[in-house]
C-alpha cells in the first residue's frame, strides 16, 4: 500500500513554506515527509534533506505547531508542491507500537477459500499472501530498516496483539491469536468504519502459509531446490530450451527486419492492403515466413531498431498497434494484403506510410506463460510442488487421504452410466480408481481404441460427485490438450451435472466453428420441454402473441400480410380471447383483404358482367335493353341501391322507343355500379392504418392483462426459460460457463486472459482442483507445465508415448543438435528434450513405485476399435515388443463386418489388405517432402470405387508426407472426390463427400485426406495408407537407410497410421520395395503387415 | 402482386419486390433475387442481473415449487445443477433458507418481467431462396417494398423518381425452377446476432452514421422470431459495369460490391439462359453466344488437339492450359473488354510456370543445390555463365538481359520451394540441363532455338499486364500462347 492510500487516523492538511531556502530538489507528489520539532523550529524532513518550515497562513501555523508538539505518531506526505511551499496531508494516530522481533501471521485454508471466492484472488498461498501484503502494509518509515513495515491496527490500549484488525487499501483483516500463533481470521471488503482510536504499528511482520499442506510443501520445496541445483536437472534443461526459443524468436524478428511501405488502404472487408516501397526480392524476403498464417506483422511510423521481445510488448501495451497476419503477397504489384480482423476484434488503423516488421507479441505471450509455469514448477511455487520433484525423478511425500472406493454406491452407478451399454474393463476401472486416489499425478496410457475418452468422462463425473475438497462445484476440473481438435473431442463427450464442458478460448481466424456445447444444450432442453405438450403452454402462447402484435403495430405491411398476421394472432389465442374482440378482429382481417366484401371471384365477375350489360344508349337499348335490365335485377339483387333498382325496374318494363327521356341518368347509375363491383387495384404499398393499429393495441392490452394474472405461475416461468434458451444464446453460454464443473482449453489457453475472466481471477495464478490432460504425450513439456502448475489436488495425464511424439520447435531442436556437434550442448540434454514429458514420467514413476509403493501409472489393455487380427498385430508390433502389456481385442467380429467388393477372403470380410503399386508404375518424387503419383492415382481410383457403396462408411486416407497428401488430393479431383478451391492447398474434399451420418445418426466426417499428424485421435471405417516410398537408393549405412526409408522407420508414426481403421486397413505401396531383404530391420512392422495380409483375414491385390 | 403465394411455389413474377436503393442508370441491369424475410423482435440489451437458471429457479420458487427434484424436473435440468443454483440464490439473499423468494428476489424477478414494449425493435433478416443461408445483413424499419408495375408479360418494372413521370427499370426475376430445392429453414438466433454484428461492422467500415438513420442496426443481445415460415420476396439487385471492365453486383444495402452475390449469380448463369441473355450487355455474351461450360469444353478440345490426350496425365497443368485457352476464346469475342487479353497472359504465365515446376520435380535429385552456381552479387559473372550454358545447349545466345540478370535469391527460392516465378524457373532449368544430359531442354534447343527468348518475352508481357497503361496487342498475346504450347510440348514427357 502506498503512503497516500493509508486508511484511518485523523486527517489534516497543512500548507507550509520553507524559511530559508527553496524546496529543491522539487518534492514528488505522494512522497513521504516527516515533521518534527527542533528547538523552536518545525523541521520538514524529506529524503536526506531538512528544511525549517512555517505555516503559510496563521491557521496552518497553529496546526503545524499542534502536530509537531503533540507527540503522536503521524504519517505525512506531499499532496501538492512548488519550490517555495508544500501542501502536506497528515494522518495522526492515537498510539505507536513497535515490535522489534519478527512476527508471523498465518494464512490458512479458510482464508484461502475466502480470497478465491470473494476477492477473485487465486494461485498459491504465497501469491495470496503477496496480494494481502500489497494491500495491508505500508513501506518502512524514513531511516528505518526495510524489514520494519508499518500497519494501521486497532489494538487495545496496552498494545497487546491478541485480537486486532489491520486496515488496508479497500480491505481490512481480522487477526487472532490461536494456540499461541497469530492467524488471519477473515478478510473483509472496505473496513471503512474506521474507529477513531487506531495504532500505527511498526513491525517486522510477514504473512505465512498456515494451510494443512504447508508443512508438506515446505519440505518438498527444500528438496526440490536441491534437486534443481544439481547438474542434469530436467527442469533446468527446459529452462535452457526456453531460452533458445526466446533467442530464435528475437533473431527471426531481427532477420526479417523492417519493410518500408508507402501507402496503405483499408478494403471493404476491413482488411488492410499495404503498397511497399520497391523491394528487390519481395518473395525472398517473405519466403522464410512461408507459413504465413503463423506470423503476424506490425505496422508503425518508426522501424524498430532491433526488435526485442520485451520491448515490442511494452510498446504495444502503451498504445495498440496494427498487427495482423498476411493473407496475400502480390510480388508484381509489390503489395501485401492482410487478413481482415475477426468479428469482435478492434484493429487500430496503421499509419498511412511507415514500416512493417515481424510481430513477436504472440510469441511473447506464449513464452511468458511457459516461463511462469516452468518457474512455478522449478521453485515449487505451485499448488502441487511435489510435481517438480517427480519430474526430477525424486520420490515425493504424499499427503494421507481417505481412499475413494469406486465400488461404493455413489460412484458405481455413475461409472456404469458412462460406459452403458457396455461395461468398463478391469483396467478402465483401475485407471479411474487410480486417478481418483492419486496423491499428486497419475498417468494413463491409452493405446488406440482402448476407450480413454470414456475413462476421462468417468473420472470427471466421479470427481464432481465426490466434491472432496469442499469447495464450489463450478470450474473444479480443467480438461486440456495440446491442440484444439483434441480439446473439442474430449469436451464434446463431457457432461457433468447435466452440463457440458465449456471450451474456453477459440481457434484463430475462426469466428464460427459449428454449434457449440451451449447451443446443443439449449436445443436439447427446448425439445424436452416441448415434447410432452400438445400445444405450447398458455404463457408461451401469450408471450408469442404479444411479440407478434408488437411487431405488427410497429411496422407497416401490405394489407394482406396484416390480415394474415391478425389471423395468426387469433389462431394462437384460440380460446384465450373474448368472443366480441375476436369477431371484430376477424372482420377487420377480412376487410383488409377485400374491402368491397365480395364473395368468390367467379361470382364477382358475373356481377360485373351483368352491370356492364345494362344498356344506357338509345340504340343499344333498342336491341335488348329490357332483357339486360331484367338480368341485372336478378343477378345484382343484393348489390343494388334503391335508385339503381328503380332505374332497372323502369328499364325492364319499358318499350323500346326512339327516345326515352329518363335514359340520360342511366350512364351515371351504371358507371357507379361498375366502379363499386370492380375489384380494387392491388395495394402494393405497406401501410398501417389507424383501425388496424388500435385493434392490435386492444389485443395487446388483453394479452398483457392475462399475462399479469398468470406471470407468477409455473407455466410462465417455464415459458420464460424457453424464451431465454431460444433467444439469448450468449446468455445460455454465460450461464453454462458459470456453473459448469469442467472447463476445457488448449494447454496455452488454459493460462490465457479469457480463462482468467471465466474463472473470475484478477490476481494470482488460476487454480483447478483437478487437471486432466488428454493426448499428453503429444504436448511440448513447456506447454504441459502450464496446466501442471495449476492443479491443486491432482493431475491426470492421459496419452500414449507409443504414438506420435511431442511437438518441439524445429528450429530449437536443430540448434540443440548443432550444439551437440559443437560440444556446447550435452547429448543427454538433447535426448531428454526429445523424449516427451509423459514418457519420462512414465518411466520414472514406474521406477518410483518400487520405492514408495504408490502406483501412478496404468495401461488400458483392451481395444474395441478394430478387428481382432489388426488389434493383435498392433499389440505385438508396437506394444509387446517394447515391454508393454498385451492389448486384448474382446469385440466380436460382427461389429467390424463390411461388404466391400475385392476385400474378402474365402467369403469373409478382410480386416487388412495390401494394394500393390509396383515400381514400374512410377518411382517416388523426392523433394523436401516426398510424393508418388502412381500411388495417389491408385488410391483415388479405389476410393472412388468403394465410397458410394455404403453411404454410412467413412474413409481416411493417410500419407506420411504432405506432398503425397496433395498428390492424392489432386488425383481425386478427376473423380469428383475433391474439388478445386483457391488457397494454399488448391483442393478440398468435395462437399458431397465431406460428411455423412453414422449408425447412431450423428454427423461424422466421411472422407479425410491428411498426414499422420492430422489423424491422431480420429477413426474411420476404412483407412488407406500410402507408403509413398519406392526408390533405388542404396541402403548400406544407417544414414543411407534413413534417406531411403524416411518416415517409414518411425514406429510411433506407423503405430498411429495403422490404428485408425474400424473395419479395414488398406496399405498402398510398392510391395517389392517393402519386402526387400534390406528392409527387414528398418521396415519390420510393415513386413509383418505384409505377412498378415498373406494370412486368412486379409488379401494382397 | 400476391404477397403470399402457393407454399410449394413461393416465388413467382408477382412476388413482392424489395428495393433499398434506386437511381437512374440506363446501363445498369436489375435482377430480382429470391429471398425469405423473417421478422424478428429485438429487446434493448440489458445487463443480465440473473442468469437463466437463476431466473427459472427463482420463478419456480415464486410459484411455490421449492423441492429441488420438482424444480429440476420442471425445466429439465439435473438436480445437482438446480441445487447449485438455489444455493447461489440463497447466498445472494434472493431466496430464504426455506426456499421461498425474499422481497429482493421478487423485485429482481419483476424487473426482468417488465419488458416494456416501447423498448423493443422490430426488424428482418433475409435468407437466400436457394441456399437458405442467412444474408449478413439486418433490416430495420418497414420492409422496403418497391413501386412496381407489370409489363405485358407480367414481369415487374421498378418505378422510381417522380410519380408523374417515373423512371422505369425493367427487371429479370431469378425464379427457382422445379429442380431447385428451396431451403426455408428458420435461421438460428446465434446466426442472426452474428449477421447483425457483421452488418453493424460493415456500416462502421463504410462510415455510415447511426444517428437519425432508421436503417441503423441496433445493438442486440437476444432475438425472438415472429415468423414460423419466412415470407417470400424478390430482392432487387443492381448489376452494372465495374470501372475495370468486369461486371459487378451491388450490395443492395449500399455496402459496395456484393462479391458473394456475384458468385451466386454466376452459378445461375449457366442454368438460366434468360439471365445470361438479360445480362449480356454487361457480361459480354448473349443467349446465342456460347455458355461458360461450352467455352470450357471448346478450350479443352483445343488444348487436347494441340498437345494430344496425353496432356491429361498432368491434371493440374491441364486445368491451367484449359483456363488459358478459355480466356483466349473470351478475349477473342467481339464484345470482350480489352483487359481480357491481360487475363490470357496471366494464365499463360501460370501454365508455363507449372510446366517448369513439373520438370523441376523430376530432376530435383541432384544433391548439391544448383543455385549456388550463381554468384550472389556478381551479375556479370552470372550473365556470362548463363549465356555459355544456353549456347552449349544450342539456344540463341546471348540471352535477354532480363533473363540472365535474375538474382540468385529468386533462383534459390525456386529450387528450395519448388515454386517461384517464370524467369527464375527458366534459369534453374538451364542450370539443371547443364548437369543433366537427359534434361528436355537439350532436345528443346534443337526444335526451338528461340524458346528462352520467347519465354522471357512472355514474362515481360505478363509484368506489363499487371501494371497500368499498357494495352496488350492480340497478335502478340497469341504468340505468347504459342510459346506456352511449345514449352509444354518440349519439356514434358507425354
Amino acid at each position: 500500500m502506498k503512503i497516500a492510500e493509508i486508511a484511518g487516523g485523523t486527517a489534516a492538511t497543512l500548507n507550509v513554506r520553507s524559511l530559508d531556502r527553496p524546496l529543491l530538489p522539487a518534492p514528488q507528489l505522494e512522497q513521504e515527509v516527516a515533521l518534527v520539532r527542533s528547538g523552536d523550529q518545525a523541521l520538514l524532513q524529506m529524503g536526506g534533506d531538512v528544511w525549517a518550515v512555517v505555516g503559510v497562513t496563521p491557521s496552518d501555523a497553529v496546526a503545524l505547531t499542534n502536530l509537531v508538539d503533540c507527540g503522536l505518531p503521524t504519517i505525512a506526505y506531499v499532496a501538492r508542491a512548488s519550490t517555495d511551499s508544500l501542501v502536506v496531508e497528515t494522518r495522526r494516530f492515537c498510539q505507536a507500537l513497535t515490535i522489534p522481533e519478527p512476527f508471523q501471521v498465518g494464512v490458512d485454508d479458510k482464508v484461502v477459500d475466502e480470497l478465491r471466492s470473494n476477492h477473485r484472488v487465486s494461485g498459491t498461498v504465497a501469491d495470496m499472501a503477496q496480494w494481502l501484503a500489497d494491500r495491508l502494509f505500508l513501506p518502512p518509515a524514513i531511516g528505518v530498516p526495510a524489514a520494519m513495515r508499518r500497519l494501521v491496527v486497532s489494538a487495545d490500549n496496552r498494545g497487546r496483539l491478541d485480537a486486532f484488525r489491520i486496515y488496508g487499501l479497500r480491505i481490512a483483516v481480522d487477526v487472532r491469536r490461536v494456540d499461541n500463533k497469530l492467524r488471519l481470521e477473515r478478510v473483509v471488503r472496505g473496513g471503512r468504519n474506521t474507529p477513531a482510536r487506531l495504532t500505527l504499528a511498526t513491525a517486522s511482520i510477514s504473512l505465512v502459509d498456515a494451510t494443512v499442506a504447508a508443512e508438506l510443501h515446505g519440505a518438498v520445496r527444500t528438496t526440490l531446490t536441491e534437486a534443481v541445483a544439481n547438474g542434469g536437472s530436467y527442469l533446468k534443461i527446459w529452462q535452457q530450451y526456453h531460452q533458445l526459443e526466446q533467442d530464435i524468436v528475437a533473431r527471426r524478428a531481427q532477420t526479417f527486419g523492417a519493410v518500408k511501405y508507402k501507402d496503405c488502404q483499408m478494403q471493404r472487408n476491413g482488411a488492410w492492403r499495404f503498397v511497399l516501397e520497391p523491394v528487390d526480392d519481395l518473395l525472398v524476403q517473405f519466403g522464410p515466413q512461408s507459413d504465413w498464417e503463423r506470423f503476424e506483422l506490425m505496422a508503425g511510423t518508426m522501424a524498430p531498431g532491433q526488435p526485442q521481445v520485451g520491448a515490442v510488448s511494452k510498446a504495444k501495451a502503451k498504445q495498440p498497434q496494427f498487427c495482423a497476419s498476411i493473407a496475400q503477397i502480390d510480388a508484381h504489384k509489390n503489395s501485401v494484403e492482410f487478413e481482415p480482423p475477426d468479428e469482435d476484434e478492434e484493429q487500430p488503423a496503421p499509419p498511412q506510410s511507415g514500416y512493417l516488421w515481424l510481430s513477436t507479441s504472440g510469441d511473447d505471450a506464449r513464452l511468458a506463460r511457459r516461463a511462469r509455469a516452468e518457474e512455478a514448477l522449478r521453485t515449487g511455487n505451485c499448488p502441487l510442488p511435489q510435481l517438480g520433484l517427480l519430474m526430477e525423478g525424486r520420490p515425493a511425500p504424499a499427503a494421507r487421504r481417505q481412499r475413494v472406493n469406486i465400488a461404493g454406491p455413489a460412484l458405481k452407478s455413475v461409472i456404469s452410466a458412462v460406459f452403458r451399454p457396455k461395461r468398463p474393463t478391469t483396467r478402465q476401472l483401475a485407471a479411474i480408481e487410480m486417478a481418483l486416489n492419486t496423491p499428486d499425478v497419475c498417468l494413463i496410457q491409452g493405446p488406440p481404441g482402448t476407450g480413454k475418452t470414456k475413462v476421462i468422462t468417468a473420472i470427471e463425473q466421479c470427481l464432481a460427485v465426490l466434491a472432496d475438497e469442499g469447495v464450489e462445484h463450478s470450474h473444479r476440473i480443467l480438461v486440456c490438450a495440446a491442440q484444439h481438435d483434441a480439446v473439442e473431442t474430449v469436451a464434446k463427450l463431457t457432461e457433468v451435472f447435466g452440463l457440458p464442458a465449456v471450451k474456453v478460448g477459440r481457434r484463430r481466424h475462426d469466428a464460427y466453428a459449428g454449434p457449440d456445447a451451449a447451443q446443443i444444450f439449449a436445443s436439447e432442453r427446448i425439445d424436452l420441454l416441448r415434447s410432452g405438450l400438445k400445444q405450447p403452454a398458455e404463457a408461451e402462447r401469450l408471450d408469442r402473441v404479444r411479440k407478434l402484435v408488437l411487431a405488427c403495430s410497429r411496422t407497416a405491411a401490405l394489407p394482406a400480410e396484416q390480415a394474415k398476421r391478425i389471423r395468426e394472432v387469433l389462431d394462437e389465442l384460440d380460446g384465450l380471447l373474448a368472443a366480441p374482440l375476436r369477431d371484430r378482429a376477424l372482420a377487420h382481417a377480412a376487410e383488409l383483404v377485400r374491402p368491397v366484401a365480395l364473395a368468390d371471384p367467379e361470382a364477382a365477375a358475373l356481377l360485373l358482367q351483368a352491370a356492364r350489360g345494362i344498356r344506357v344508349e338509345h340504340a343499344a337499348f333498342g336491341d335488348d335493353g329490357p332483357q339486360q335490365a331484367r338480368k341485372a335485377l336478378v343477378r345484382l339483387a343484393q348489390a343494388l341501391t334503391t335508385d339503381e333498382r328503380v332505374f332497372l325496374e323502369r328499364c325492364a318494363v319499358a318499350e323500346p322507343e326512339p327516345f326515352l327521356p329518363w335514359m340520360a341518368q342511366g350512364r351515371a347509375i351504371r358507371d357507379a355500379l361498375i366502379d363499386r363491383l370492380a375489384p380494387p387495384p392491388p395495394n402494393t404499398q405497406p401501410r398501417l392504418d389507424e383501425a388496424t393499429r388500435s385493434l392490435l393495441l386492444e389485443i395487446v392490452d388483453h394479452v398483457d392483462r392475462r399475462r399479469a394474472a398468470s406471470r407468477t405461475g409455473i407455466d410462465a416461468t417455464v415459458a420464460a426459460f424457453i424464451d431465454d434458451l431460444e433467444g439469448d444464446p450468449e446468455g445460455v453460454r454465460e450461464a453454462i460457463e458459470r456453473y459448469t464443473v469442467v472447463l476445457a482449453a488448449t494447454l496455452q489457453q488454459a493460462a490465457g486472459k479469457v480463462m482468467r475472466q471465466v474463472r473470475g481471477v484478477d490476481f494470482g495464478q488460476v487454480v483447478f482442483e483437478s487437471v486432466i490432460v488428454d493426448e499428453a504425450a503429444r504436448a511440448n513439456p513447456l506447454d504441459l507445465f502450464i496446466p501442471l502448475s495449476m492443479a491443486s489436488r491432482r493431475v491426470v495425464l492421459v496419452g500414449d508415448h507409443r504414438q506420435l511424439p511431442h511437438l518441439l520447435e524445429p528450429d530449437v531442436e536443430r540448434e540443440m543438435a548443432d550444439g551437440v556437434e559443437k560440444g556446447t550442448v550435452e547429448q543427454q540434454t538433447l535426448r531428454a528434450v526429445q523424449a516427451s514429458l509423459f514418457e519420462r514420467m512414465w518411466l520414472q514413476l514406474r521406477a518410483l513405485e518400487q520405492q514408495d509403493g504408490i502406483a501412478r501409472t496404468i495401461t488400458l489393455d483392451a481395444q474395441f476399435r478394430m478387428p481382432k487380427a489388426l488389434g493383435e498385430f498392433l499389440s505385438q508390433q508396437f506394444y509387446e515388443r517394447n515391454g508393454d502389456v498385451a492389448i486384448e481385442s474382446p469385440s466380436s467380429a460382427e461389429q467390424f463386418h463390411h461388404e466391400l467388393p475385392g476385400y474378402a477372403n474365402r467369403g469373409e470380410p478382410c480386416a487388412a489388405a495390401w494394394l500393390d503399386v509396383p515400381a514400374d508404375d512410377g518411382d517416388e518424387i523426392r523433394a523436401v517432402s516426398k510424393s508418388r503419383p502412381a500411388e495417389a492415382t491408385a488410391i483415388a481410383r479405389e476410393v472412388h470405387r468403394l465410397i458410394d457403396l455404403d453411404s454410412k462408411l467413412t474413409f481416411g486416407i493417410i500419407a506420411f508426407y504432405s506432398d503425397q497428401v496433395d498428390e492424392i488430393g489432386r488425383a481425386m479431383l478427376k473423380h469428383g472426390l475433391t474439388e478445386s478451391v483457391l488457397g494454399r492447398r488448391n483442393w478440398r474434399v468435395a462437399e458431397r463427400w465431406a460428411t455423412t451420418c453414422d449408425a447412431k445418426g450423428k454427423t461424422v466426417e466421411r472422407l479425410r485426406i491428411g498426414t499422420v499428424d492430422a489423424f491422431q485421435g480420429k477413426e474411420f471405417d476404412v483407412v488407406f495408407l500410402s507408403v509413398t516410398r519406392s526408390n533405388w537408393l542404396p541402403a548400406d549405412t544407417e544414414a543411407q537407410l534413413r534417406i531411403k526409408y524416411g518416415h517409414l522407420m518411425l514406429e510411433n508414426r506407423l503405430c498411429v497410421a495403422m490404428s485408425r481403421q474400424q473395419r479395414l486397413l488398406v496399405v498402398v505401396g510398392d510391395l517389392a520395395f517393402v519386402e526387400a531383404d534390406a528392409a527387414a530391420k528398418p521396415l519390420r512392422a510393415l513386413q509383418a503387415f505384409v505377412a498378415l495380409c498373406r494370412g486368412p483375414h486379409a488379401t494382397i491385390r | 402482386m400476391q404477397p403470399f403465394a402457393d407454399p410449394n411455389r413461393p416465388f413467382e413474377l408477382a412476388t413482392p419486390v424489395l428495393r433499398l436503393k434506386s437511381g437512374k442508370d440506363p446501363n445498369a441491369k436489375w435482377v430480382l433475387w429470391p429471398v425469405f424475410a423473417w421478422r424478428v423482435v429485438v429487446p434493448v440489451p440489458k445487463k443480465r442481473k440473473l442468469d437463466l437458471f437463476e431466473r427459472a429457479m427463482l420463478g419456480l420458487a415464486r410459484a411455490g415449487v421449492t423441492r429441488l427434484t420438482e424444480m429440476a424436473n420442471h425445466v429439465k435440468i439435473s438436480q445437482d445443477l438446480s441445487a447449485l443454483v438455489v444455493q447461489g440464490l440463497q447466498n445472494a439473499a434472493l431466496v430464504d433458507p426455506t426456499g421461498r423468494p425474499t422481497a429482493r428476489g421478487i423485485k429482481a424477478l419483476e424487473e426482468l418481467d417488465d419488458d416494456l414494449p416501447d423498448e423493443m425493435r422490430v426488424g428482418f433478416v433475409l435468407t437466400d431462396g436457394f441456399t437458405g443461408k442467412l444474408w449478413p445483413r439486418f433490416l430495420t424499419g418497414d420492409l422496403p417494398l418497391a413501386d412496381v408495375e407489370l409489363d405485358d408479360k407480367g414481369r415487374p418494372i421498378l418505378l422510381s423518381g417522380s410519380p408523374g413521370d417515373p423512371w422505369r427499370d425493367p427487371t429479370f426475376s431469378v425464379l427457382p425452377g422445379v429442380r431447385d430445392s428451396l431451403i426455408r429453414t428458420r435461421p438460428q438466433v446465434g446466426d442472426v446476432l452474428r449477421a447483425a454484428k457483421r452488418h453493424r461492422r460493415q456500416r462502421k467500415l463504410d462510415d455510415l452514421s447511426d444517428d437519425d438513420d432508421f436503417r441503423a442496426v441496433p445493438q442486440m443481445q437476444r432475438v425472438s422470431f415472429i415468423d414460423r415460415i419466412g415470407q417470400s420476396y424478390q430482392m432487387a439487385l443492381r448489376v452494372h459495369r465495374h470501372p475495370s471492365g468486369d461486371w459487378m453486383v451491388d450490395d443492395p444495402f449500399g455496402h459496395g460490391e456484393g462479391v458473394d452475390l456475384r458468385a451466386r449469380m454466376e452459378e445461375r448463369l449457366d442454368k438460366l439462359p434468360g439471365l445470361r441473355n438479360w445480362l449480356a450487355p454487361l457480361i459480354g455474351s448473349g443467349l446465342a453466344a456460347t455458355t461458360l461450360g461450352d467455352l470450357r469444353m471448346r478450350a479443352a478440345w483445343a488444348v487436347e488437339a494441340r498437345l494430344t490426350l496425353a496432356i491429361r496425365i498432368h491434371a493440374d497443368l491441364y486445368a491451367l492450359l484449359v483456363a488459358m485457352q478459355r480466356a483466349m476464346f473470351e478475349a477473342e469475342a467481339d464484345d470482350a473488354p480489352r483487359d481480357k487479353w491481360d487475363d490470357v497472359l496471366v494464365k499463360a504465365q501460370r501454365a508455363t510456370e507449372r510446366v517448369f515446376h513439373t520438370t523441376l520435380k523430376q530432376f530435383r535429385r541432384t544433391k548439391s543445390p544448383l543455385h549456388r552456381k550463381l554468384a550472389q552479387a556478381d551479375l556479370k559473372y552470372n550473365a556470362l555463365q548463363l549465356d555459355t550454358i544456353a549456347a552449349d545447349l544450342g539456344f540463341e545466345s546471348p540471352l535477354p538481359n532480363s533473363l540472365k540478370s535474375v538474382r540468385r535469391g529468386k533462383v534459390q527460392f525456386a529450387e528450395e520451394s519448388g515454386g517461384g516465378s517464370l524467369r527464375p524457373l527458366v534459369v534453374l532449368a538451364l542450370l539443371y540441363a547443364d548437369v543433366t544430359p537427359e534434361h528436355p531442354l537439350h532436345k528443346c534447343a534443337l526444335m526451338h532455338r528461340d524458346l528462352l527468348r520467347r519465354l522471357d518475352a512472355l514474362a515481360g508481357a505478363r509484368d506489363q499486364a499487371a501494371h497500368d497503361g499498357v494495352d496488350q496487342l492480340s497478335d502478340r498475346v497469341t504468340e505468347h500462347v504459342e510459346t506456352v504450347y511449345a514449352a509444354t510440348e518440349m519439356l514434358l514427357p507425354q
